[in-house]
């Protein structure tokens, strides 16, 4: 009979549950899609050959706040349950329920709803990922090969984690709501949130809150002073930092603000008070969203600026893309459609094994090769083009042989590459090799294919042998690979941490608008214009929305800073994954405007 | 224009249910009208209608059939933002639970319709300082409504609901969640402003205690007006009561 009690209450409250569900469900999602990569090793050692330790980096930081709010995100998931049902809990034990009854029928209420939107969640979630996976395939190419849509050890790490916390919270229910008096059951909703805090403790909160931010800034501006600590460092300065100043500063300035006469029109002071009750509420939650925001931002921010950065990166290894020996007539064509920066033509004696350059030719020609930096950590922003002068004869073989040399080692054709004004002694066949620079390799790039594909023929010895064909095309395929695999998991990462943020903003803002009914209600029987509460619902979201933006921007633009090794320029061109971004957040706020205004302002007169 | 009547009910009929569902006729012919000054209680049992009437009159709702006519605007006919502002200008209200703003102390809950039709920070300022004193409600302006008394809010209300000078003051029960000694304070504040700013009040109650204290009652009885009282200027007030609880005795047979 109690469980036909508990199963007509929730169809009767269908709706709160489908939110409460749908969060939980999308939670979970997100949490599977981000096990699909954490707990996928190959995928993961397949990107992490080169900068494996960056990677852990990452996925320590990203793998940690993802825990860390996940609890946060159930935790609050767990507690709108729990108001929603504590009425009829307390109507039950009224009516002579015994509490052991009451404590397996919340266990039982809290697991069913748990392992459902768990269940959900992981379908949506795999869903999810063959969608995201397929387009960012096509979008990098082969480089997310690796990556498995459907992957069991993550269904199994979503399985384990969300069911041991919804164990533990239907636990928790099952203590608090048995512990509590029968009379403050039936008469939650009526209980006041009303807290006011003392000047002296909100300074003490104010200036601790600066000083911890003061420090997280420092240390991501100096991340060769603490080294591995600076990511842990900065994680808890900025979160308890965040945390502190929401709570003191803007509590603050509202209480300030409500002074001005500005606050006396219209709904102004409706507005801030609201604002107020609900920054005391909503502290942790912002400072959760804020770190959120931040890292979804910084992360696609990430990803973008590591695309960027493939062109830069390949360009290292040498001042051209392509040399080809002796082109033929195909070639040829192919090189006429390149647009070119540099085209420097050579002939040399081949000689046995050894080729031979005649020195002057490099006086009239320059050779140019790439010179890199001594500044550590920051090779790729030193790397410049030079010229190589043409008496350093050593030099330019060397560099030569880079091209020439190692690469037709393999098939035995080279030994030695030599560059002397003398070339008397030398006897042989004389050949020609061209060296390319296109303007835009990315641009040239099927064309530079084909090029290379045509050379490579004509050794077929070495021709799987990608090592041996250097040059900046054959890094540049390399390092698109490792790169967009990167790119790949922080774009991932930053869907994964915006759509937990839009999930835990909206679960937030919308438990509260049942408390909000009754207000607007109110205020429409004292006369308001229903364009002057709809238009204080969507500042009060507004506001809501924007102190975490906000703050994270502020974070990205210091943490970005972390990145500099990464990165050529962490800060170039951040308008453009910036307005991505901002245009998401902007959508987000609209839906949740529209569907706030629809729960709140239910009734309309006609 | 001494006595002219402030509100006008014709032939008010509600009929609540959708067409399919069945229908449920809460209020069948109701007519009255209420002077300027006048202090009218409408009586009933629950369920009788007393509510609905409230809320045709209030506003809150609409009639079926029949008109309200409130200072001459038939405000059936209203609606949107015109309805808003004949409500924050014309109407004041006080409910059973209150239904003070927990988010905004005193001064702002009394200052809000003010705020609401965009009177200037100041005299909103002066208003409210001026309707406290009368109401002897001063010290309890930057207080928060947690941390007031039953009594206390309900006089919060009051203030707020008497700040922009209304037509008519309309109480749903104002005193049911009080108690006894803030339930006779309450009312006796209600018939001094009736006395003295000449507002028109109309209480609904189920309270013969409360009611005594209106100089005019209507009964009503399963949707009808089933009788009036009219307090004589020589009547005591514990007189009217008894008469009222003689009227209940025979009424409820």
């Amino acid at each position: 009979m109690l469980f036909k009690l508990a199963a007509s209450s929730v169809r009767h409250r269908w709706k709160d549950y489908l939110l409460l569900f749908s969060g939980l469900a999308i939670s979970s999602a997100i949490f599977y899609l981000f096990e699909t990569i954490a707990a996928n090793h190959h995928f993961l050692m397949t990107n992490g050959q080169t900068v494996s330790n960056l990677i852990g980096y990452v996925f320590g930081f990203g793998a940690i706040l993802l825990g860390l709010l996940t609890l946060i995100y159930l935790n609050y998931a767990n507690s709108f349950l729990l108001s929603m049902r504590q009425r009829d809990y307390g109507l039950f034990i009224m009516l002579g329920t015994r509490k052991k009854r009451i404590g397996r029928l919340i266990w039982l209420e809290t697991m069913v709803l748990g392992s459902m939107a768990t269940l959900l969640g992981i379908a949506l979630g795999i869903g999810l990922s063959f969608g995201l996976s397929s387009l960012v395939i096509n979008f990098l190419g082969t480089a997310a090969t690796a990556y498995h849509a459907f992957w069991i050890p993550a269904i199994i790490w979503t399985l384990v984690i969300y069911l041991g916390l919804f164990l533990l919270a239907a636990t928790w229910n099952t203590v608090v709501m048995t512990k509590k008096p029968v009379l403050q059951l039936l008469k939650a909703n009526q209980q006041s949130s009303f807290h006011q805090s003392k000047p002296f403790i909100l300074l003490v909160e104010l200036i601790t809150g600066v000083l911890l931010l003061v420090i997280g800034y420092y240390v991501m501006i100096k991340p060769l002073v603490f080294h591995q600590y600076t990511i842990i460092i900065a994680v808890l300065t900025l979160t308890f930092g965040t945390y502190f100043l929401f709570k003191a500063v803007v509590n603050t300035l509202l209480q300030w603000l409500e002074r001005f006469s500005f606050a006396k029109r219209g709904l102004n002071g409706f507005t801030l008070a609201q604002l107020r009750f609900r920054i005391a509420d909503y502290t942790k939650v912002l400072t959760g969203i804020t770190m959120m925001f931040a890292m979804a931002l910084g992360a696609i921010t990430v990803g973008m600026g590591l695309d960027k950065m493939i062109d830069t990166t390949s360009r290292v290894s040498g001042a051209y893309d392509l040399s080809i020996v002796d082109p033929t007539s195909q070639q040829q064509q192919l090189i006429d459609q390149l647009s070119l920066q540099q085209k420097k033509t050579y002939t040399f004696v081949r000689d046995g094994k050894k080729l031979v350059f005649a020195a002057n030719q490099f006086k009239s020609q320059p050779f140019w090769q790439v010179k890199i930096g001594e500044k550590v950590g920051r090779q790729i922003t030193d790397a410049k083009l030079q010229v190589i002068p043409a008496q350093k004869t050593d030099l330019l073989a060397s560099e030569l042989s880079n091209y020439l040399g190692i690469s037709r080692q393999e098939s035995g054709q080279v030994d030695q590459v030599k560059v002397q004004t003398d070339l008397s002694q030398i006897t042989g066949s004389t050949e020609k090799v061209v060296f390319l620079r296109t303007k835009n390799i990315r641009q040239s790039a099927p064309i530079l294919k084909k090029l290379a594909q045509l050379e490579k023929q004509k050794h077929p010895a070495a021709m799987n042998n990608p090592s041996l064909w250097l040059g900046d095309w054959n890094s540049y395929q390399q390092v698109r690979v490792l790169y967009s695999g990167l790119e790949f998991m922080a774009v991932l990462l930053g869907i994964s941490f915006l759509a937990m943020l839009a999930s835990c903003l909206m679960f937030k803002i919308l438990s509260g608008s049942f408390t909000d009914i009754p207000r607007y209600e109110l205020l429409r029987k004292l006369g308001t214009h229903e364009s002057s509460l709809r238009w204080s619902i969507r500042r009060e979201i507004a506001i809501l929305f924007g102190l975490p933006a906000v703050l994270g921007v502020v974070h990205v633009l210091f943490g970005l800073n972390l990145f500099a090794s990464l990165l050529a320029d962490p800060y170039k061109n951040l308008w453009l994954p910036f307005i991505i971004f901002g245009l998401i957040y902007l959508g987000y706020y609209l839906f949740l405007n529209l569907i706030y205004q629809k729960i709140v302002l239910k009734k309309v007169d006609k | 224009m001494e006595n002219n009547s402030v509100i006008q009910a014709h032939h008010l009929k509600k009929v609540y249910g959708k067409q399919q569902e069945r229908k449920y006729t809460a209020l069948k012919d109701v007519s009255f009208s209420v002077t300027t000054g006048d202090f009218v209680g409408v009586m009933g049992a629950s369920g009788s209608g007393k509510t609905t009437l409230l809320n045709m009159l209030a506003t809150f709702d609409r009639p079926t059939a029949g008109t309200v006519e409130i200072a001459g605007q038939d405000v059936t006919q209203l609606k949107g933002n015109a309805l808003a502002d004949f409500r924050a200008k014309q109407m004041g209200f006080i409910f059973q639970d209150f239904n003070l703003l927990e988010n905004l102390t005193s001064a702002q809950n009394i200052g809000l319709p003010l705020s609401l039709q965009g009177k200037p920070a100041k005299e909103i300022d002066q208003i409210v300082i001026k309707i406290a004193q009368a109401l002897e409600i001063e010290n309890l302006l930057s207080k928060y409504p947690a941390q007031l008394s039953g009594g206390q809010k309900q006089r919060i209300a009051c203030a707020r609901a008497l700040v922009n000078q209304p037509q008519i003051l309309f109480g749903d029960e104002p005193t049911g969640a009080l108690d006894s000694k803030a339930a006779r304070e309450l009312l006796g504040l209600l018939q001094q402003i009736n006395q003295k700013e000449k507002t028109a009040i109309l209480l609904v109650t189920h309270d013969a205690f409360s009611a005594s204290y209106c100089r005019r009652i209507i009964f009503i009885k399963d949707g009808e007006i089933g009788h009036e009282l009219v307090r004589q200027a020589s009547q005591s007030r514990p007189d009217f009561y008894q008469q009222i609880l003689d009227q209940l005795g025979t009424f409820e047979k």
